[in-house]
């Protein structure tokens, strides 16, 4: 990861009107990141997603691209690297090769090289031999795929996503979901907006939670792994060199999900009916909404949000150590 | 009406090289005009459908005005100006196919700005944002707008069409309704009527009316065939 963000967003302001739609702190989202926008509708990510990628611009503050500020001279940069997929896209009256050829053909790509990047890029959302289709007759997830089809041809620096999986069959998520691993491991930067928690805990490296056009705090701890093995009682789930006990389920879990408020710090080992506890060391304490979020590294990072009466009473500082304890109970999996 | 039916077809089908030559005069110099017209309303009319800009309503409210303008009036203006004593008369322009297309133009330049605008705002608002995001610049977003707008386009080119090739005012005001020349359908029907022929006239608005449907026909028959 580059020491420079990829996009750097100072004191984001849109507003259609007099009403912001749109205010953002700072955000920034690395180079070669998964950045997930999760909010309910309405919480401004389709909007943050445009003003990213330039089809909107900004009221207020600044947007860098690549440590540039987005105006006029660095437009055509991001425009030539960046595409957005709509969410349910429009696509061109005619054939699905007309469609998905469309930025080739405004890149003056020869035509035989722009035949062999179609082929390759329908094979990659599963639509092979497609071309000839008429666009507007395929069903809503084939239209998905060919409007993916049509920026994944451009060989991308960013894809920007719109709430891809909205009216799409679970196949299609499956195959988006495959398709936004590659081309993160292609060193593509993807930036998703969806309120489909499953997808988005599953491939965000960079979660960004919205509400109402402003910024909120992530209050849970994500957990990257796999499935170790299960039992009867619980699935066994790694993450680093622990495994933390997970309610039994069958799936090919990547994600575990544990809420910052359901973590336990005690100075003892205790004795309750909750199944994960860890050792570790407090690495840092924050302000955070009312009360204090603790970093600790178990072997993992894991935080916690405790009251200002735990801290002191328990002397909780940097460097000190306590027992980690959280349910099995409290754990999502994706 | 069936003698003056028969008539036009007698007319059509004798092969009366003067009734061919004003049919033509007609057809050609309404044709022109549309395009030299649409040439100005396709731009005019993006704009206005795809941005925003001060002074969009008071721009819309004037075009919507001037849909209503009188043939007369029109040809009573240009005619003004490009008379002998006008600003524009040393140009010489006066009862020639230029001054018609001048007043043909005006007429059906609001008329196709509008009805292009009123199509152009319909297509989908993410069709500027899918051009842009994938590339295109302004040039190719306008053309790739109005290849996707192309049918009610062409409605709006053919009302265009319409409004001009059925106009007596402008083109016997401007035009001056010269044999050979200037002559038109509509000038043409006119003079038969005032000379009491009226089975002639009614003729020669049959052929009008049939020439009409012909390019309606044709330019369907092209966007379909393109579909």
């Amino acid at each position: 990861m580059s020491a420079e963000p990829l996009f750097r967003v100072e004191s984001l302001r849109f507003a259609y009107d007099a009403d912001p739609v749109l205010e953002l702190a700072d955000v920034e989202i690395p180079s070669g990141a998964v950045a997930v926008l999760i909010g309910p509708n309405g919480s401004g990510k389709t909007t943050l997603l445009k003003l990213l990628n330039g089809l909107l611009s900004a009221t207020g503050g600044v947007i860098l691209y690549r440590g540039r500020p987005l105006a006029a001279q660095t437009l055509p940069r991001l425009r030539r690297e960046s595409v957005l997929v709509h969410q349910d896209p429009y696509l061109f009256d005619g054939s699905v090769y007309g469609n998905v050829s469309y930025g080739l053909k405004v890149r003056r790509i020869p035509t035989h090289q722009a035949r062999k990047a179609v082929a390759e890029a329908l094979q990659r959302v599963g639509l092979s031999g497609f071309e000839h289709r008429k666009a507007r007759a395929l069903s809503g997830g084939e239209r998905q795929r060919v409007a993916i089809a049509r920026a994944l041809v451009l060989d991308l620096q960013v894809l920007f996503l719109d709430e891809p999986t909205a009216n799409v069959d679970a196949d299609t998520i499956d195959l988006l979901e495959g398709l936004v691993l590659r081309l993160n491991e292609g060193g593509t930067t993807v930036i998703i907006s969806t309120h489909h928690p499953a997808f988005a805990y599953r491939l965000g490296t960079r979660l960004i939670f919205m509400e109402e056009g402003r910024l909120v705090a992530g209050r849970e701890n994500i957990f990257k792994g796999a499935v170790e093995s299960r039992d009867e009682s619980f699935t066994y789930f790694r993450t680093g060199n622990r495994v933390l006990r997970c309610p039994a389920q069958e799936g090919r879990f990547t994600t575990a999900v544990l809420p910052l408020d359901d973590v336990i710090l005690s100075t003892e080992r205790i004795q309750s009916s909750a199944q994960n506890q860890f050792h570790g060391i407090v690495r840092r304490l924050e302000p955070f909404d009312h009360t204090v979020r603790v970093s600790l590294d178990c072997g993992f990072p894991v935080q916690a949000l405790i009251t200002e009466y735990a801290v002191d009473s328990l002397k909780v500082v940097p460097g000190s150590e306590f027992y980690v304890t959280f349910k099995a109970a409290a754990i999502r999996l994706y | 009406m069936l003698g003056a039916l028969g008539q036009a077809i007698r007319l059509l089908i004798a092969g009366d090289r003067e009734v061919y030559f004003i049919a033509w005069t007609s057809l050609r110099i309404s044709l022109v005009s549309v395009v030299i017209a649409s040439a100005l309303s396709l731009p005019l009319g993006f704009l206005i459908g795809l941005k925003r800009f001060p002074g969009k309503k008071s721009l819309i409210a004037f075009l919507n005005t001037l849909m209503a303008l009188p043939t007369v009036v029109v040809g009573l203006l240009v005619y003004s100006f490009i008379s002998r004593a006008g600003p524009l008369g040393s140009l010489g322009l006066l009862f020639s196919p230029a001054a018609i297309h001048i007043g043909q133009i005006i007429l059906c330049f609001p008329l196709i700005t509008s009805l292009v605008y009123s199509a152009l705002s319909r297509l989908d608002r993410r069709l500027p944002e899918t051009l842009i995001t994938l590339g295109a610049r302004p040039a190719e977003v306008f053309r790739m707008t109005i290849w996707e707008g192309r049918i009610a386009i062409l409605s709006a080119l053919l009302s265009g069409f319409g409004r001009v090739v059925g106009e007596v005012g402008v083109a016997m005001m401007l035009g001056g309704n010269i044999r050979w020349y200037t002559r038109t359908l509509t000038t043409a029907i006119a003079l038969e009527t005032s000379k009491g022929e009226f089975e002639l006239g009614l003729a020669l608005g049959i052929i009008l009316m049939a020439i009409a449907f012909l390019v309606n026909f044709t330019l369907h028959g092209v966007i379909k065939h393109e579909r």
